[in-house]
């Protein structure tokens, strides 16, 4: 692949995949931590 | 409204709004976009169109359907006021427009899939003439009747009976399949070719507005942001349930899987075709069937050694499809079945009344390809400007007041800052004039007679009938308004 495309590669995807990645796990702990509080 | 007709929980809220998002715009259109837009160029305004146009009308659909529990014509009157009821009918004519040609492009799908599994695909002579004999009989009338028929079947089972015990299910599998799919593509000699013209910018086309204009028309398309119908699965949302971490889930989750897709589509094509590839691509014919349903069977007949693997492979691919069409047409009866429940209409009538104008009002496009591409040409353009109606009404509200009160209420995990107000008031709005106005005044040029109603694609044609509904719904607008007042 040309320098080029691994640069923008390496921008978008983790951009993209990383954000969602990020957001689910974000969106399990609140979840999690919604569970504790229900069953304390 | 009761706890049975609510999303059970957060997740399959999430399952099945991505549903909606995730359809054949990202599997096809997706990758027929990207290779006309100059390749790596493409995805940059792409990206940055998540974050200016979808984003932030996911969370304000979420938040329309949330705070009101009406579909769009309700929404829209409840928080512009009375008068603009109109707008909202305007969204849900947009999408039930969608609709009637969708369910036969859905129906397309279906056909394929069992095309490949029964081994029929593989044994024409020629894809052009298989598909050139298909679409011209009334095999696509017959596929479209099928699957609109499934569908009224969900939706008149609601929304936990319904479409979430089926979306569970069908998202899932879709996932799995294009994950199947994509380390097939990309593990096959020579796809590092395909992945490298996905992601070589030509930074020259950045400065070209038609790229800048089908990105943010691509993003919108697959995301299904101003579509109306994140609105409407936004009515069954639990009281508690959090708006802007769930919108954010839905726009990365689709960009992640459109991304996935190309990769995969590129990887396939460049690796196994023996004419110019990007011709193949970005030359695939109206309505994309040139690339899904001639030029992709061809490649699938050579992706390995064995015949049997191949014929796997095309099912599982036509299958994926056929699933992301119809969780996305799914949605799209519920909007319009919601419509009628809105006005007073019990959901078994609703969608009596749905299915009935779903079949007849499909036909014309499933006998006419011509008709098809007219009308997603005609509405495909219209979702901008449902968008800029979803800002309109938020705007006329009071962009702070709604995000305040509306989207960080009691229910929402991440509170959404002032950078939405900015969005909403101005950055939403702005890029629905200027690109709706830039893209009239370029029509001029594709089409002589860019003025002419009953050409299929100009502006013409988009106008008129734009118009014409407009100014029937300002028309009945009282009507509307009496008919959501029925409900009380």
């Amino acid at each position: 692949m040309n320098p080029e495309a691994v640069i923008l590669m390496l921008v978008i995807v983790p951009l993209v995949w990383g954000g969602l990645i990020y957001m689910l796990r974000l969106a399990l702990r609140y979840e999690k931590r919604k569970a504790e509080k229900g069953n304390g | 409204m009761k706890q049975e007709d609510l999303f059970s929980s957060r997740w399959m809220l999430i399952i099945s709004t991505l549903g909606i998002a995730v359809g054949t715009g990202n599997i096809w259109r997706f990758s027929r976009v990207v290779a006309q837009n100059g390749g790596g160029s493409f995805l940059i305004p792409w990206v940055i169109f998540l974050f200016l146009w979808s984003l932030p009308l996911i969370i304000s659909e979420f938040a329309l359907g949330k705070s009101t529990r009406k579909g769009p014509i309700g929404a829209i009157a409840a928080t512009a006021g009375k008068q603009y009821a109109w707008m909202g009918a305007f969204i849900v004519f947009v999408a039930t427009a969608i609709m009637f040609y969708y369910s036969v492009v859905t129906g397309w799908c279906l056909k394929y899939f069992s095309s490949a599994v029964t081994g029929d695909l593989f044994a024409a002579e020629s894809h052009l003439e298989y598909w050139n004999a298909f679409s011209a009989g009334y095999m696509p009338a017959v596929f479209h009747l099928i699957v609109i028929g499934i569908c009224g079947a969900i939706v008149y089972r609601g929304v936990s009976q319904g479409i979430e015990k089926v979306t569970k299910y069908l998202v899932p599998s879709l996932l799995i399949i294009l994950v199947i799919l994509f380390i097939r593509a990309v593990t096959l000699p020579g796809a590092i070719d395909g992945l490298n013209y996905f992601f070589t910018p030509d930074l020259a086309k950045l400065t070209d507005y038609k790229v800048w204009l089908n990105a943010l028309t691509q993003n919108a398309w697959d995301t299904g942001a101003g579509w109306g119908l994140i609105m409407t699965y936004a009515i069954y949302m639990r009281q508690k349930e959090d708006i802007a971490l769930n919108a954010a889930l839905i726009g990365f989750g689709n960009n992640a899987i459109s991304l996935l897709c190309g990769m995969m589509i590129f990887s396939t094509v460049f690796s196994l075709s023996s004419a110019d590839a990007m011709v193949e691509i970005s030359k695939s014919g109206p309505a994309n069937t040139g690339l899904t349903f001639i030029f992709l069977p061809q490649l699938f007949e050579k992706i390995t050694g064995s015949p049997v693997l191949n014929l796997i492979l095309a099912s599982l691919f036509f299958l994926a499809l056929f699933f992301a069409a119809l969780t996305s047409l799914i949605s799209m009866v519920e909007l319009a079945t919601r419509t009628f429940i809105d006005a007073g209409v019990n959901r078994r009538r609703a969608i009596i009344y749905v299915l009935i104008l779903g079949a007849l009002l499909g036909l014309p496009s499933a006998f006419s390809t011509q008709l098809l591409i007219n009308q997603d040409w005609v509405w495909g353009v219209g979702l901008m400007v449902s968008g800029a109606f979803i800002s309109f009404a938020i705007i006329k509200h009071g962009v702070t007041s709604f995000r305040e009160k509306v989207i960080n209420d009691e229910g929402s995990d991440i509170k959404v800052g002032k950078w939405y107000d900015v969005m909403m008031k101005y950055v939403v709005p702005f890029q629905a004039v200027v690109l709706i106005v830039w893209w009239l005044v370029s029509s001029v040029s594709w089409d002589a007679e860019w003025w002419n109603p009953f050409h299929i694609e100009n502006a013409g044609t988009v106008l008129f009938q734009w118009g014409l509904v407009i100014a029937v719904l300002l028309f009945i607008n009282k009507n509307l308004v009496k008919g959501l007042e029925n409900r009380k």
